[in-house]
């Protein structure tokens, strides 16, 4: 079966559960073979899809404002970018808004968008109409889902739908792709999962 | 006998040969007041007829010689006798110099036949004749009258050589009485060899006559012409196709005349005299039972001479003849005592087919007049030698087959001085690798292909000259074609890219010394058509270029600012830039960057830059990889005389261009042949890196030497004044073209360890790439050109950066983590040794040492494997004090991750932290994309991005100082 490996950069203002959905999406997937990690912030996950195996490289990025100039850095070469905003801040819808703008201006060309709006389990201290974001998802033709890192709620189901995006390798492809696999790690590293 | 009667015996013998002597010496002074010294007075007064005059001199010599040993010998033994002091054959002297006596002998025979060869005698007789009539008496008192010849030169002839004869025989008589008489002294062996010596003697006197004879009737016979041309006074005739027929015509017998002679085979044929050296004759070996061939082939340098015979044991006989002559002639000895039976009488062999001799080529062609010395095989010059050609060319070395092949120094006259080439040829060609320093002074190493120069080479003036050139490149038929560099020292200039007859011809990039670069097509010589030219001050042009390497035609101006010019230019760079056009003001920064960090050549990588330093290796590699041929593909060893002049000439300060001559001292062999096998032994990827790591490090190793030519060419482009920041992409992805092509070329030696596995695999350690191969193991042969091109690429934002630096390192420990917004509860607070007057505000440099050691050390390594490792330690360092400080595992998000690697990096305080970081990058494989490496790389860049941020350059923090 043929991997992939696919950079996923999680965007968004900062407390609205970036780390907490990765750490959910990782962590729940019980698994002691998983490769080192950096911090918290680099971490990996495979999921089978069709006859594939699809390897997410998960980049979580900084949310602080002040480091907001770096993130081109961070989401360059990504395949899919997951920006999370926070059902109950509507500020952080807005600055969901400029992060997409800041994409399609700079981001890879084919990036796959995601939109996750966070926390759904305090729905009723909601400020962000899940129809309001759906629409504007529509308008962008993003991937949207609503999900809670608390309740485990939606998180696989955001990144299969990530998944279902990626188009299929074609068959040469899938050949040269693994006699050219050729990665190296530092052995020396170890690290356990969050 | 009793011991009495022996001594008896002895002083018999030594009284009877004082008593001979005597008389022969009374013969020899009277001959040589009466009849030689007359001859001689002679001399003075011809000059026409030198030849037997000089030769009668020689005679005169020799004969006093004769006569003075003679004279000596006969008093000593006159002496000892006297004293009864005779009494071993030790004692007579004939019998213990037997020897000498013979070799006096025998140099007067050959003097005195040579005057009888050249006539001497007859020419003598008619000058003297008149004196002679008038005192007869003075002639005839040494001959027996009854056989007294009517003809003065037979008397002469007789009175110079009978009685010495007949001395031998005397001596011969004493001796062999000295046999007869006593049974006891028998078996003496002294004495029997002393007797069969001058029975030798006896015979080769008679032979050597004999042939003197036959010569001399041989040149009266030919009439005067002929023997002007062919007699000397050494020459004998040894065979005559007149009394064995022979002829190179067949059926034709009597036509032509075959004559020969010591020295030579003369082919007369009317008046066609041709002369074949002895010494160059090759006798094609004959079946002797095939007994009906009457034919004898003969090889020459330049002829095949093919002799008919009318009878078969005629062509047996002279095939023997000529097999001894030549062989003789070769030895420069004839047999002794008799011609054709070898020394001491062996069955002589016939003459080696491999000799050493010298021969002019007369024929037409490219070697008329030419004088080979040298070795030779059946008619060809073959092993060493040198050849001299009338137009003063010169080769001295190999040859097979007549050709030159193999290894060779060949010198060619120019108007002044020569063009030297030391090279491998084949069938007489230059071929592969050779140099030639030529008399302009300028010198070429490289490959050759059919006597021209072809594949990669160097042409180079010589140190010391004031135009300095040089050429690092492909050759095709003698002229500069396909990729190469070329630099001129005055100028400064350096084109990197395509050539065709000897031209810039194709994709090029010109850098000059002011910082001016250019790339575009270039033709016949010139920069023409659609090209970019980038200024030092980072003004970036691209458009049409009318007129070779200047600013003329349409384009668009980017300057520093972003301002941007579109139109058409008309000017130089330096005299004021002269436009047409519009300008845009709207400064664009992003376009400004574009210029300054574009890199030139990026589609030359394509072209796969020098086949011509690999091809040979590969050849090399399919060869039998003998040393000689390492040389032929691989270039000439030259540790060896560098070693050699750390011996010899050390401090001398020689020129050290000689010292690249070629050695052709192979002292300390190399395991070349070994080479591959060894390689094939290794079984893992550590023992294949460490093989390797050995093999290239040596100069005289096949690898070692194919990195040196890569590096060399590498530096060609990118090392010195014209290092250019705009060709970092190029030189880095050279350098990985440079380590692929030395994994391709080994990985078919050891496929086992590079078996492509078909799973997918997760852990990697067995995987192998160059990168991770052969990469980190010659990077530091480029690293140091490398890393300044990288520094060169980075110079502003590195400067950014160290003034960003600067300013945070003015604040102490807590004030920079607070600055950074370092969350307290991870501040390794317990780290900080206070002393008693001191606040925690005040402290320096003592938070997270540990780390800022790990960092520190990525200058110290060329690998970039290294250099990550110690980056990943660097977080690793951060994150466990981190959670020492917590006292629990605590995993950091970025948000603490990035204040804290800002704090580390600020007070690590490398040098070139974004050059470091752009190389690890570049020599990352690109699988590694998106991953791990790629995102602690990422994390350092930022840190290295945010610290050239104006706020932390301008030290805008002063709420904190
Ligand atoms: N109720 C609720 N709380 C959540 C959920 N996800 C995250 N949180 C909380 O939100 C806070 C911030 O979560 P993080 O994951 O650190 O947010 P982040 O986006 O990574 O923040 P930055 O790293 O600062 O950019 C934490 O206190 C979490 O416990 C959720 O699904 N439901
Ligand atoms: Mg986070």
């Amino acid at each position: 079966m043929a991997i992939r490996e696919l950079k996923v950069c999680l965007l968004g203002d900062t407390g609205v559960g970036k780390s907490s959905i990765v750490c959910r999406f990782v962590q729940d997937h019980f698994d002691h073979n998983i490769s080192p990690t950096i911090g918290a912030s680099f971490l990996t996950k495979t999921v089978p899809c069709g006859n594939e195996l699809h390897k997410f490289l998960i980049w979580d990025t900084a949310g602080q404002e002040r480091f907001h100039s770096l993130a081109p850095m961070y989401y360059r070469g990504s395949a899919a970018a997951v920006i999370v905003y926070d059902i109950t801040k509507l500020d952080s819808f807005q600055t969901l808004k400029k992060w997409v703008k800041e994409l399609k201006e700079h981001g890879p060309e084919d990036i796959i968008v995601a939109i996750a709006g966070n926390k759904n389990d305090l729905s009723d201290i909601r400020e962000v109409p899940m129809k309001e974001a759906k629409e504007f998802a529509e308008s962008i033709a993003a991937i949207f889902i609503e999900t809670s890192a608390r309740n485990a709620v939606n998180v696989e189901e955001l990144f299969q739908k990530i998944s279902r995006q990626i188009p299929p390798l074609d068959p040469q492809d899938v050949e040269s792709n693994e006699s050219f696999k050729l990665t190296r790690q530092p052995a020396t590293v170890h690290r356990r999962c969050c | 006998m009793s011991l009495v009667q022996m001594k008896d015996k002895w002083i018999k013998v030594g009284q009877d040969l004082v008593k001979t002597d005597k008389a022969f010496l009374e013969y020899l002074s009277d001959v040589n007041v009466t009849v030689l010294q007359h001859l001689l007075n002679h001399n003075a007064v011809e000059g026409k007829r030198q030849m037997q005059m000089t030769q009668l001199l020689q005679l005169s010599e020799k004969f006093q010689a004769l006569w003075d040993y003679t004279e000596v010998k006969c008093k000593q033994l006159q002496t000892l006798t006297g004293q009864g002091n005779v009494q071993s054959s030790r004692d007579v002297y004939i019998i213990e110099q037997m020897e000498s006596i013979q070799q006096l002998y025998t140099e007067y025979f050959s003097s005195f036949t040579n005057f009888v060869v050249v006539g001497g005698f007859d020419y003598i007789g008619k000058k003297t004749s008149t004196y002679w009539k008038e005192n007869k008496v003075n002639l005839w008192r040494f001959i027996n009258a009854q056989k007294c010849e009517s003809s003065v030169s037979l008397n002469l002839y007789r009175i110079l050589h009978e009685r010495l004869r007949e001395q031998i025989s005397h001596y011969t008589r004493i001796l062999t009485l000295l046999t007869e008489d006593d049974r006891q002294i028998v078996g003496d062996e002294g004495l029997d060899g002393s007797l069969r010596g001058f029975m030798d003697l006896k015979s080769y006197i008679s032979q050597v006559l004999d042939e003197a004879t036959l010569t001399k009737d041989l040149w009266k016979s030919l009439g005067q012409k002929l023997t002007d041309i062919l007699c000397t006074p050494e020459r004998r005739l040894q065979e005559d196709s007149k009394n064995a027929p022979i002829s190179l015509s067949a059926g034709r017998f009597g036509h032509d005349r075959i004559l020969l002679c010591n020295d030579a085979l003369i082919h007369l044929q009317g008046s066609d005299v041709r002369y074949y050296d002895l010494s160059t004759l090759w006798i094609e070996p004959i079946d002797m039972d095939i007994s009906e061939s009457k034919s004898l082939k003969v090889i020459t340098p330049e002829d095949q001479l093919i002799f008919h015979t009318l009878e078969p044991h005629n062509r047996v006989m002279w095939y023997w003849k000529l097999n001894q002559a030549v062989r003789q002639c070769l030895a420069k000895k004839r047999d002794f005592p008799l011609w054709g039976k070898g020394n001491k009488g062996q069955r002589p062999a016939n003459p080696p087919n491999c000799r050493f001799t010298t021969y002019t080529f007369k024929n037409e062609g490219r070697l008329k007049n030419a004088i080979y010395e040298g070795d030779w095989k059946q008619g060809k010059p073959h092993g060493k030698g040198t050849l001299k050609w009338e137009d003063e060319r010169n080769y001295t070395g190999d040859f097979i087959n007549g050709l030159e092949h193999g290894f060779g120094v060949y010198l060619v006259s120019q108007a002044e001085g020569y063009n030297c080439y030391k090279c491998h040829w084949i069938e007489g060609k230059k071929q592969r690798y050779g140099m030639c320093e030529y008399s302009t002074n300028t010198i070429y190493r490289g490959y050759f292909k059919g006597d021209l120069r072809h594949g990669f080479g160097i042409l180079e003036s010589n140190r010391g000259e004031s135009s300095l050139i040089r050429y690092v490149g492909h050759w095709e038929n003698d002229r500069k074609h396909g990729y190469g560099i070329m630099e001129t020292a005055d100028s400064g200039d350096r084109y990197i890219g395509m050539w065709k007859d000897d031209q810039r011809d194709g994709r090029g990039i010109m850098v000059t010394q002011s910082g001016l670069c250019y790339e575009g097509n270039f033709q016949g010589g010139k920069l023409i058509g659609k090209g970019v030219l980038l200024s030092e001050d980072n003004s970036l042009y691209e458009g049409e270029f009318t007129e070779d390497l200047q600013l003329r035609g349409k384009g668009k101006m980017t300057f520093p600012d972003g301002i941007t010019i579109e139109g058409t230019f008309s000017s130089t760079f330096g005299n004021g830039l002269q436009a047409n056009g519009v300008m845009n003001t709207s400064n664009n920064t992003e376009m400004s960057y574009a210029a300054t960090h574009l890199q030139l050549g990026q589609d030359f990588l394509v072209l796969g830059q020098w086949p011509g330093v690999f091809t040979p290796f590969i050849e090399y590699l399919r060869s039998d990889c003998t040393e000689k041929m390492e040389e032929a593909f691989l270039g000439f060893h030259t540790e060896s005389s560098r070693s050699l002049r750390k011996v010899g000439s050390e401090g001398l300060g020689g020129d050290s261009q000689s010292d690249e001559h070629h050695s052709c001292s192979r002292r300390e062999a190399v395991t070349n042949a070994e080479f591959l096998k060894e390689l094939r032994l290794q079984q893992s990827k550590d023992q294949l890196q460490q093989y390797l790591e050995k093999s290239l490090q040596s100069l005289r190793h096949p690898l070692g030497k194919l990195l040196q030519t890569q590096t060399l060419v590498f530096q060609a482009a990118y090392s010195g004044p014209g290092a250019n920041k705009h060709l970092l992409e190029m030189a880095q992805k050279e350098v990985k073209y440079h380590a692929e092509k030395i994994q391709e070329i080994i990985m078919d030696y050891v496929p086992q360890l590079f078996n492509k596995s078909s799973e997918p695999v997760e852990s990697s350690e067995t995987e192998m790439d160059f990168c991770s191969l052969v990469l980190p193991v010659i990077l530091p042969e480029f690293y140091p050109d490398l890393s300044m091109l990288y520094m060169l690429y980075h110079a502003e934002d590195n400067a950014c950066y160290r003034q960003g630096i600067l300013h945070l390192n003015l604040l102490s420990d807590t004030k920079l983590m607070e600055f950074l917004d370092v969350q307290r509860h991870l501040w390794p607070l317990k780290d900080l040794h206070l002393t008693s007057n001191q606040r925690y505000s005040l402290v320096h440099d003592q938070c997270f040492l540990s780390a800022i050691e790990c960092v520190q050390k990525i200058s110290t390594t060329a690998d970039p494997q290294e250099k990550l490792d110690n980056l990943f330690h660097t977080v690793d360092e951060i994150e466990r004090t981190v959670n020492r400080i917590l006292c629990r595992e605590y995993k950091l998000p970025l948000d603490d991750l990035l204040p804290l690697l800002i704090y580390v990096i600020s007070r690590a305080r490398i040098q070139h932290l974004g050059s470091e970081l752009h190389f690890i990058r570049d020599m990352m494989t690109p699988q590694m994309q998106g991953g791990m490496v790629d995102f602690l790389l990422t994390a350092f860049e930022s840190c290295y991005e945010h610290m050239q941020k104006e706020e932390i350059r301008q030290g805008r923090f002063t709420n904190f100082t």
